[in-house]
């Protein structure tokens, strides 16, 4: 009930006008090499063309990472007319058993616009590093193993690709997200 | 007359009390996931309100190949884990909330994708309550 209650409720009525919902950072990414679920290529370039939303998880995941598409999901929905101005991004921690085709399926069941991105375990880790997500080394979400463990947070990046706001599992409320986005892109 | 009374009203309370399941199964349901993924996750509260206390031992549906009982934690760095447990405790006169980012009911192998709006027939085995049956809607 903790979580719940601090998503929806409680965090939105702290919010200050002029503060950000989100946590506010700073930090400057390497530059790294993915590809997105279409196969087009996704750097540090790329990110600046939109603000952008990145998340990280595996399509084998039953609680956390469906729970954050949905969060974003309904985050594009407060958006309206304004959705266009963001892009989502899934970046699997899982490449092997998430290929492209299945992180197609996977990331525009929640919204047609998300796109899901793959690469390198090293290439991963690197973008994983800039943004302070963390995920233990361990092996893929096999039909066994359900139970990888990874950072629960939804980041904001600049149009200068920079992080420039943390949502952890206590500030996920959509509405605020939305608000937040409208102050960073306008 | 006031003996046939008497046992007729001890009859009924003694019949209700029967009839009454300390257990209750509040808004169980499924979360939607794309057919490309074999696992989803089931939510619910259930209260007990009996007096004595009773476990969550085991969850059976005819949905999945398996159906485990799970919590997730996120620690200090918000690293989400998930852990199976043998059993989810339901202390007397408790509500317990199995919720996104918490205890959970973790469907594996999926027979067939989840459809929003289809009802998921799942049976949840009490320790003391025997099984229940619930009708988990798709959201």
């Amino acid at each position: 009930m903790g979580l719940f209650y601090n998503v929806f409720f409680k965090s939105i009525h702290a919010q200050n006008e002029d503060a950000y919902y989100g946590i506010e950072d700073g930090n400057e990414l390497l530059n790294f090499s993915l590809t997105d679920h279409n196969g087009s290529d996704v750097n540090l370039s790329r990110l600046k063309e939109k603000v952008t939303l990145v998340t990280f998880g595996y399509i084998n995941c039953p609680d956390i990472c469906p729970m954050t598409l949905s969060i974003l999901k309904h985050t594009m929905n407060e958006l309206g007319s304004e959705e266009d101005k963001i892009q989502v991004f899934f970046i699997t921690i899982d490449p092997e058993n998430d290929t492209p085709q299945r992180l197609k399926e996977y990331t525009t069941f929640f919204h047609p616009s998300f796109l899901g991105l793959t690469g390198s375990s090293e290439e991963i880790e690197k973008i994983a590093e800039s943004l302070k997500s963390h995920y233990p080394d361990e092996d893929g979400a096999t039909e066994k193993n359900h139970l990888m463990s990874h950072t629960f947070s939804i980041y904001l990046l600049d149009k200068e690709a920079r992080l420039f706001l943390t949502y952890p599992p206590s500030r996920l409320n959509p509405r605020a997200i939305a608000k937040d986005i409208r102050k960073v892109v306008n | 007359m006031c003996n046939v009374v008497a046992g007729l009203l001890f009859l009924v309370l003694a019949l209700g009390a029967l009839g009454a399941e300390p257990i209750r199964v509040v808004n169980p349901w499924v979360r939607a996931v794309p057919p490309v993924s074999s696992v989803t996750a089931v939510y619910m509260v259930i209260e007990n309100t009996g007096d004595t206390n009773d476990k969550l031992i085991g969850v059976r549906t005819a949905a999945s190949k398996y159906s485990d009982i799970h919590t997730t934690t996120i620690d200090q760095h918000n690293v989400a884990s998930m852990l199976k447990v043998e059993y989810l405790p339901l202390p007397s006169g408790k509500i317990v909330e199995l919720i996104p980012g918490g205890a959970h009911i973790m469907l594996r192998e999926l027979y067939r994708p989840v459809k929003i709006g289809e009802k998921i027939e799942i049976d949840l085995i009490f320790e003391k309550s025997g099984t229940i049956r619930v009708q988990a809607e798709v959201r």
